[in-house]
Parts: C-alpha cells; sequence; structure tokens
C-alpha cells in the first residue's frame, strides 16, 4: 500500500495560514471585549489563541532542534529570526493564553484572591500578544511574489526593518502596560470603593430615619445601570438584568462583586475592559499597518533602488547575452549604487561587447568533447 | 557515404544542437558555434567519431564530410523558407526602377533575387551572417526605423535623402534597404584571391587579417555581382551592399544607406529577443546603442547615426 506522505511544503503553508489567522484571532480577541460578544464566544476565541500559541510553540521547538542537529541553531535563532518565532510563541503560551485557559477550565471565582490578582496581571500581559503581528514577517516571501520582489535581500532587508519598528513599539507597549496595569487596578479599586461608601451611607440613612432598608436602598440604587444585581442578605433585592443575560454576556472579568457587611452588588465593569481593548485594537492597527506599510513602501523602494540593479548587474556579468543597461534614476544617481551601474553601463559592458567580439574572432565554442559522450541513437 | 547511416547522423545533429549551450541560440549561432568545435578538436573527434557509439564503419574524412552536409542541410531548411516567403511577400522589387534608368519586370529580379540568395547562402559564413539580416526582417526593424527617421528629418535623414540623393519615400526607401541586405552576405563567399604568384580562397573575415587586399577583394567580388546580377540591379546598389560592410572612415560620404546597415546589422547579429524586460533595466535597443557608442570606433561605427538610432529607441521603449 502507498504510504500517505504530506506534500513538501505543507507544514510551511499550514503554518503560513495559521499566521494569517492568528493575526484575526488577535484582533478578534479584543474585539469581542470591546464589542460585548458573548462569554461562549470570547471563550471559543481564548481556547483558540491557546491552539494558535501551542502550534507555533511546537514549530518553534521542532524548528529549534532541527537547527540543533544540523548544528545551526545560531544562525537559525539570530539570522533567521528564530528570536521572532519565539518570541511570539513560547512567552505567549506561558504568560498569557495557557493561564487563561487554565483559570477558564479551573473557575475563576474559586481560584481566589491570589488569583484575582493573576487574572489582571494577564490582562495587561495581553499586550505582549501583539508580537504575533511580528509573525507576518514570516509571510514577507508571499508579499515578494504580490509585490514582484522574489529578491532574498529584499525580504531580509523588509523583515529586518520591520522587525526592529515592530519589536520597538511592543517593547514600549510592555514598559507602558505596567504602569496602565496600575492605572486599572486604581479604577477596579475606586469603583469598589465608590459602592462600598454608597452601602456605608445608605446603611447611615437607613439607622437616622429609620426607612426599611431594602426600600431604601431600592429606591436609591436601582437606577444606577452599573449595578448589575442587589443582594441582601442573600436576597435578590433588585436586579437590572436578566439572568439569562447575565449568564450569556458577563465573564468573570466582566463585573466586580462589592460585599459590604449583609449587602452583595454585582458592579458592571465593561466601560473599563472596553476601554482597555479599544487602547490594544489601537495598538494592534498602529502596528498592522506599520508592518504593512513596510511590506508595500519599503519592499517597493528597496527592490527598485536596490535588489533591481544588483540583479541586472548579475546577469550581466554572468550571462553570456544579457546586456542590457541599467536605467539610472536621476534623483538617486549620486547613490553609490546608481554610480556603480554607470561604471556597469559606460565600462563593463562595452568591454563584454569587444571581449565577446574577440572570441568570436577565436572561432570559440561553447560545446566540449564531454558533450559528445552521452550521445545515443 | 555508404556505410554512413541518415538517420544516425541527424540524432547526432540533433544531440548537438540539444546541448544546453546552444540550445538556445539562433539555429545559425548554433551551427557556427558547431563548426568551431569540430574545427578545433579535429584530432579528438578523429578518433571518437569512429568508436562504436558513433561511425565505426566509415573514415573520418568521409564522416566529417558527411556530418557537415548533414548539418549544413538541417540549417538551410530552417532559414531558406522564411527567406524565400519574406522576399516573395515583403519585398517590392519595383523601387529598382524607381531609382535606375532600368526598366525590369519586379517579378524577375524578385526570382533571381531568390535563386541568389539560395545560392550564396549554401557558403557557411554569408550564412551566420544571415542571422542579423533575419532577425531585421522578422522583427520589422526597418520599417520601425526608417519611419522614425523619417518623421523625424534629422541627421540619418538629411545623409539617406539628400547627402545620397535619393529622394525616396519612405516605403520605397525599405525596399531599398531590404534588397541591400539581400546582397550584402555576397563579402562571406570565399573567392580566388591571386598573391605574390599563390592562388588564396579568401572572403570579407580574412580581409581584416589581410587588408592590403582590400580593394583586390572589392574588385573581384563586384564584378562577381555584375556578373550574377548586373543585367537585373543596378551597379550603384551592388556597390552600396557591398559597403555595407565597410567601417564607417572606408566608406563614401554619400554611402549613407551603407554606413546604416552596418549598424542595423551588428545590432541584429547577435539580437536578443526579451519577452519581458527585468524592471529597473534599459529597453534592449536602447542598451545596445548606447554601448554602441562607447564602441563606435572599435567597431567603425557613424558616431551621429548612433545617437540618432538611440533616441528612436529610446522614445520608443524599442
Amino acid at each position: 500500500m502507498k504510504k500517505f506522505k504530506f506534500p513538501d511544503n505543507f507544514w510551511e503553508n499550514f503554518i503560513l495560514v495559521s499566521i494569517f489567522l492568528v493575526v484575526i484571532q488577535t484582533f478578534l480577541d479584543d474585539y469581542s471585549h470591546y464589542a460585548l460578544w458573548s462569554v461562549k464566544a470570547r471563550n471559543i476565541l481564548l481556547i483558540t489563541g491557546f491552539f494558535f500559541d501551542l502550534t507555533f510553540t511546537i514549530e518553534f521547538i521542532v524548528r529549534s532542534i532541527l537547527a540543533i542537529r544540523k548544528k545551526e541553531f545560531k544562525l537559525y535563532f539570530l539570522y533567521r529570526r528564530g528570536w521572532v518565532d519565539f518570541l511570539a510563541s513560547i512567552p505567549l503560551l506561558l504568560l498569557n493564553s495557557g493561564p487563561s485557559l487554565y483559570f477558564l477550565i479551573r473557575g475563576y471565582h474559586s481560584a481566589g484572591k491570589a488569583t484575582i490578582g493573576v487574572l489582571n496581571v494577564l490582562k495587561i500581559v495581553k499586550a505582549i500578544r501583539i508580537t504575533r503581528i511580528l509573525r507576518l514577517i514570516r509571510i514577507m516571501k508571499i508579499f515578494g511574489k504580490i509585490h514582484n520582489a522574489e529578491s532574498k535581500m529584499a525580504q531580509r532587508h523588509t523583515a529586518t526593518i520591520a522587525t526592529t519598528g515592530v519589536f520597538t513599539i511592543v517593547i514600549i507597549l510592555i514598559i507602558f502596560s505596567f504602569f496602565r496595569l496600575n492605572l486599572i487596578t486604581n479604577l477596579y479599586n475606586e469603583k469598589r470603593e465608590h459602592y462600598t461608601k454608597l452601602i456605608t451611607n445608605i446603611e447611615n440613612i437607613n439607622m437616622d430615619m429609620d426607612v426599611p432598608l431594602r426600600l431604601l436602598t431600592f429606591k436609591l440604587l436601582s437606577n444606577d445601570k452599573n449595578i448589575l444585581k442587589m443582594y441582601y442578605i442573600n436576597f435578590l433585592i433588585f436586579s437590572n438584568i436578566s439572568e439569562d443575560k447575565f449568564q450569556k454576556y458577563y465573564a468573570f472579568d466582566d463585573y466586580i462583586i462589592v460585599k459590604e457587611n449583609e449587602f452583595k452588588l454585582y458592579v458592571d465593569v465593561t466601560e473599563i475592559n472596553k476601554e482597555i481593548a479599544s487602547v490594544n485594537l489601537e495598538n494592534f492597527f498602529i502596528i498592522i499597518f506599520l508592518v504593512i506599510a513596510y511590506m508595500i513602501f519599503y519592499t517597493k523602494h528597496f527592490v527598485q533602488t536596490i535588489s533591481d540593479i544588483v540583479y541586472i548587474m548579475y546577469r550581466g556579468f554572468t550571462e553570456d547575452n544579457y546586456n542590457l543597461q541599467i536605467k539610472i534614476k536621476k534623483e538617486y544617481k549620486e547613490d553609490e549604487i546608481y554610480k556603480l551601474a554607470e561604471v556597469y553601463n559606460d565600462k563593463w559592458l562595452p568591454l563584454k561587447l569587444k571581449l565577446k567580439e574577440e572570441e568570436k574572432k577565436k572561432k570559440e565554442s561553447k560545446l566540449s568533447i564531454d558533450d559528445l559522450l552521452n550521445f545515443k541513437v | 557515404m555508404a556505410n554512413l547511416d541518415k538517420n544516425r547522423m541527424n540524432a547526432f545533429i540533433e544531440h548537438l544542437f540539444n546541448n544546453p549551450n546552444i540550445k538556445n541560440e539562433p539555429i545559425l549561432i548554433g551551427e557556427t558555434l558547431i563548426i568551431n568545435f569540430v574545427t578545433k578538436n579535429l584530432n579528438t573527434l578523429k578518433e571518437l567519431l569512429r568508436t562504436p557509439q558513433f561511425f565505426p564503419d566509415a573514415e573520418f574524412d568521409e564522416i566529417l564530410q558527411f556530418m557537415l552536409t548533414t548539418l549544413r542541410d538541417k540549417v538551410i531548411n530552417k532559414i531558406l523558407p522564411f527567406l524565400t516567403e519574406y522576399i516573395d511577400k515583403n519585398i517590392d522589387f519595383s523601387v529598382i526602377n524607381k531609382i535606375s534608368t532600368k526598366n525590369e519586370d519586379a517579378a524577375i529580379i524578385k526570382n533571381k533575387l531568390i535563386e541568389f540568395v539560395t545560392q550564396i547562402i549554401k557558403h557557411k559564413d554569408v550564412r551566420y551572417h544571415f542571422n542579423g539580416i533575419i532577425n531585421i526582417f522578422k522583427y520589422g526593424a526597418l520599417a520601425r526605423y526608417l519611419s522614425d527617421i523619417f518623421d523625424r528629418r534629422e541627421f540619418i535623414y538629411n545623409e539617406l535623402v539628400k547627402v545620397q540623393k535619393l529622394n525616396l519615400p519612405v516605403e520605397d526607401f525599405i525596399n531599398y534597404l531590404k534588397i541591400l541586405l539581400l546582397i550584402k552576405n555576397v563579402v562571406y563567399i570565399k573567392i580566388p584571391i591571386e598573391a605574390n604568384g599563390k592562388n588564396f580562397k579568401l572572403n570579407w573575415i580574412d580581409m581584416s587579417k589581410v587588408p592590403q587586399y582590400k580593394n583586390k577583394f572589392f574588385t573581384i567580388i563586384m564584378s562577381v555581382l555584375r556578373k550574377e546580377l548586373g543585367e537585373l540591379i543596378p551597379e550603384d546598389i551592388l556597390r552600396m551592399a557591398v559597403k555595407s560592410n565597410y567601417r564607417e572612415e572606408e566608406t563614401e560620404l554619400n554611402e549613407a544607406s551603407a554606413r546604416l546597415l552596418y549598424i542595423l546589422t551588428h545590432r541584429f547579429q547577435d539580437y536578443k529577443h526579451y519577452e519581458k524586460i527585468d524592471r529597473g533595466a534599459e529597453t534592449p535597443d536602447k542598451s545596445w546603442f548606447n554601448i554602441a557608442k562607447k564602441n563606435a570606433s572599435y567597431y567603425g561605427f557613424e558616431k551621429r547615426m548612433l545617437e540618432e538610432l538611440y533616441k528612436i529607441a529610446a522614445d520608443n521603449n524599442w
């Protein structure tokens, strides 16, 4: 029986498709928080993200092992963008999608106070997911074909400059995310303190004016749309949302629970999450457009002013019948490459044709005796 | 040649043409490369071609003769139909009557020139130099450049029409130049020349080694042409055709057509047709004329003509 074998470029294409998908997933992950998608949809995105990170981690490990076997790990890691593969795989799996999935499976509310802290950190660490976009650089060869920029040199140079740009932004985002961690924690705390004080005040009024506590609380707080539900000694005083809707759209991190004496409030924090998601989306688009701009404009510029010229010279030096001159762009004629092209046009090609003429006179042939030996009737 | 298998020889010639270094060359260039190879490796081939793999039952001279004949026939069979069809359909020979006192039937002139080309093309050096002419015909170079030259009315037009005193409309001029091209390669036939009491068979290529015989060669070649074509074609045309093989400094002031054809046949001899030009590269004709300007004195090109042809190529993206 014929053994099934994947085509040689199957895995390469699989990874390229995964890169496209992971970029879309990264966008949707933030957009789902911004647009308050259902918890189920967001969980699916979380799980998908985990599997992408797992796939890329496996890919990085396999590539590393293969490179180590060939004693080319340094070459792979430093010069063939192995470090990009690394940054966009293992740290994401260990610091972002892995822990998120762990808490999803284990259940958030059973995790205790320490876990809540960790979850807040995870929200901020999400910023590093942006490193996934670095992977777009891997698909440059596809872009190269679209753009007529098959030149390896052009691809490498664009990749280097795009990586530098993206990496710089990512580093800045990660540094600033630590400051934002504090800022966001404060926002949650302010909200928590605000409602704690409110309950304390209601209790004081209740004592001073002898109004029934549940009635007073209902009258004063039921119009506050930030309060999703309110309990008093485990009895529901009021709810601004149906239980079905609450279950469907509110994940553990979309609300905070404020407990004060016998009161328990479910306070909506989706506005804060929206703000975080909108900043993340903004960063996502800055980086995406930066990478695409490099791919389109810089690659085109590099190809037209460097690699095309080198390619024509290479053909002119190596191919007997290739004698096309290089177009010298007036605006760049002082560039070293165009000065070299001028020498190629004005010195080398005329000399080459003269040499060819002399060869003709010597009646040289491109055939050799060896070419005859393989003759068969 | 009884012991020589024609099929085997055809296969052998085919094998040589299929060599990666020859495969992409025009057949006329390929033929020359094969002949050069044979000439340079005669001693080795002497042994090799008589081995069982090749032609074990024949003498080497016989093999060599058979090989060169087969090669020649293959090449002629390939190019002659193109040339005869081109002459038949694309050249109007009535132009001859417009520039001379002769009043010959254009069809008779045409048939005579087809016969003439069929004869001279049997000579290998003549064939080789037909590559440029075939390319000029194939890619419509004369029509393209002449139309532009006549539109511009600059240096080349002035040289052709006013200095050479050949006031013809552009279509007639194109036909005139095509007729010159059909005749010009006659100089590559080896003709007997007597020197120091000895007889040598020399052609135009040999003249670069013995330039002292150029005048004598010219006289003999003109007498050959007069004998072959003189009745139908005026001497001026025959002389202009022969002079189109001469360097600029060897031509007379009123031989502008010769100088123009000298450039164009050089340009199209090693012509490579590009389906697609690499981005960032100049167009083929523009490149060639620009390089030719640098090498003008080496090849003997008329610089001002090159300058104008370069401009035409640049303006038309040729």
